[in-house]
């Protein structure tokens, strides 16, 4: 059993064998001291984060650490018309994504695309080596996100200056209990029309490094913090569809076809919402 | 390998603020040591990766298993203590520890910051006694950063695979997990000389999770790929596999903040957590 000790919040997390590590949890801004780095969920308490305000003044590099006001704004970035990977032209006639939480730390990504350039950005050399470190800035506000819908504010908090390289996303629900997430529309290839309705539930969506509905990891753009300002944050449904073959959907007459547990386009959904690089946040300082 | 090693004198914080240079010359001269660095592949690349570490029931015996090793840099902080700048090709599977290089007359203290690089092979690469002509030549015509061959095998069932990865990898702030704790880079005692390794770790291209802690090594996944049912598995086979279509029965294949689709590049991504430093100790790698 490994152990964090975060401030007076102790983590516990199962180790597995003697190579693995486990992943440290987001700390509080401005604390390398006070917090030591160990081992555990990602998972973060109420308490570290309401400890933040006492903790900001912390000495150290004048350029972090500070106190900040940061607005959280969803950024609508994708289109609604898009080509997935197995040539479907896919029309979005609806896509909502419950987010519990978002936390933008100073932890380095882990991962990256390997398709073309065969390039990835940051991994480290274990399974389970990603480390969130400190946490600048946060959105607390359980909140459905409508991704076809215009941007909008989600939350107005106060942050830490600092260096935010990637952010944390915690799912939350949707108005039905047990979906996080539901998308749908039509996919067209060829002389195949299928009208679809992609769903997935919280549990289906743990990140298998923490066994929580979460997805860390995710490049924050521009994320040196020195003042005031906008994190914007988005999600790209063509990122979650991009695998889906649609072929394999059940096709009613009148009904839209429903993603089955356990099948292709099911699993392939899944993957895709759990994937950092279905999403994108950016700081922009507002002054 | 060549070494290309700066005058700690002239470039450590303490002394470089100090200076009227003359006057410190023979303080700075007495407080430095050496520091020599090895390569392993440790048991799993030299012998096999053993039935009872899959969770499968397979075992893994490689007969090749070339690795580029470039160059390795020694700072703290932005101050560059040395460098061996060459990349030499090695085949781990000769039984190791192997030279590497050494950098003398480093300054006494800690280097916090040691990197190194798996970079692709080409026509500056030299050959390492253990790997033989062919092998370069095979490395420096692909770009190949690693490459292996072996069997896999599981009672009756055997695969055969034979796998060259042109992705090149920088692993940067290696940490020194020896005797329980934590030291990130080296320690360079005052006249003393110590040695560090670069240690490859054979058995992470099987682990079915590039991001998870719980992450186990499998080959059935990798197994039922041979489409051609030839008894040997190509990359392309597995690059024609969707992880989507995989059972949850066998394995995870969790793919972290990774853009990995296919078995195929679930591998080559493996290929990035290959180095480590001082056996267990961990680096952060990027590729390059």
């Amino acid at each position: 059993m490994a152990e964090c000790r975060v401030g007076w919040t102790r983590l516990a997390a199962a180790g597995s064998t003697a190579r693995v590590m486990t992943p440290c949890p987001p700390r509080l801004g401005c604390s390398r001291r006070l917090l030591l780095s160990g081992c555990g969920a990602l998972g973060l308490q109420a308490a570290q984060w309401g400890a933040m305000a006492a903790l900001s003044g912390c000495a150290g590099d004048p350029g972090t650490g500070r106190r900040v006001m940061l607005e959280t704004w969803l950024d609508v970035a994708d289109e609604t018309t898009f080509e997935n990977a197995l040539g479907f032209e896919v029309t979005l006639s609806k896509a909502e994504l419950g987010v519990e939480h978002l936390y933008f730390v100073t932890g380095d990504s882990v991962g990256g695309t390997l398709s073309q350039a065969l390039f990835i950005r940051e991994a480290h050399a274990h399974p389970g080596h990603y480390s969130a470190g400190d946490t600048l800035g946060e959105m607390n506000e359980p909140s459905v996100l409508d991704l076809l819908g215009d941007p909008r504010l989600l939350s107005t908090t106060e942050g830490i200056t600092g260096e935010a390289r990637s952010c944390v996303i915690r799912f939350g629900h949707l108005a039905d209990a047990e979906l996080a997430v539901r998308v749908e529309g039509e996919a067209v290839r060829d002389e195949q029309r299928v009208r679809f309705v992609a769903t997935a539930r919280l549990d289906e969506l743990l990140n298998s490094a923490s066994d929580l509905p979460e997805v860390p990891g995710v490049v924050v753009n521009g994320g040196h913090i020195t003042t005031d300002g906008r994190l914007l944050f988005s999600a790209l449904p063509s990122v979650w569809l991009a695998q889906v073959d649609f072929e394999q959907l059940s096709v009613e007459q009148r009904a839209a076809a429903e993603f089955i547990p356990n099948s292709q386009p099911r699993n392939a959904f899944v993957r895709g919402v759990l994937k950092a690089v279905g999403y994108i946040a950016t700081f922009e300082e507002t002054t | 390998m060549n070494l290309r090693q700066t005058n700690a004198c002239h470039l450590r914080p303490p002394v470089r603020w100090g200076l009227t240079c003359l006057a410190l010359l023979p303080a700075c001269a007495a407080e430095e040591g050496d520091v020599r660095f090895e390569t392993w592949g440790e048991a799993y690349i030299e012998d096999e990766i053993p039935e009872e570490e899959f969770e499968d029931g397979w075992s893994v015996k490689y007969d090749k298993f070339l690795v580029v090793l470039g160059p390795i840099r020694v700072e703290d902080g932005g101050d560059l203590g040395g460098e061996l700048s060459d990349s030499t090709l090695y085949d781990l599977t000769d039984p190791g520890p192997h030279e590497v290089g050494q950098l003398t007359g480093l300054e006494a203290g800690q280097w916090a910051n040691v990197s190194y690089e798996i970079p692709r092979a080409d026509e500056a690469t030299r050959r390492h006694e253990t790997a033989a002509r062919d092998d370069l030549t095979l490395m420096q015509d692909n770009g190949y950063a690693v490459f292996v061959s072996g069997t896999a095998s599981n009672g009756d069932r055997e695969m055969a695979f034979s796998w060259g990865f042109d992705v090149a990898s920088r692993y940067e702030d290696c940490v020194d997990t020896r005797d329980g704790q934590e030291t990130r880079g080296i320690v360079i005692s005052d006249g003393g000389s110590v040695t560090h390794q670069l240690t490859i770790h054979g058995d992470h291209l099987f682990y079915d999770d590039l991001s998870a802690s719980d992450a186990v090594l499998r080959v059935d996944a990798l197994a039922e790929a041979d489409a051609d049912e030839d008894g040997e598995v190509t990359l392309a086979e597995l690059d024609d596999v969707s992880l989507s279509e995989l059972s949850s029965d066998m394995g995870s294949y969790g793919v972290g903040a990774f853009d990995v689709d296919t078995l195929g590049d679930f591998v080559r991504a493996a290929t990035t957590s290959l180095g480590h430093f001082d056996g267990e100790g961990h680096c952060s790698a990027k590729v390059q």
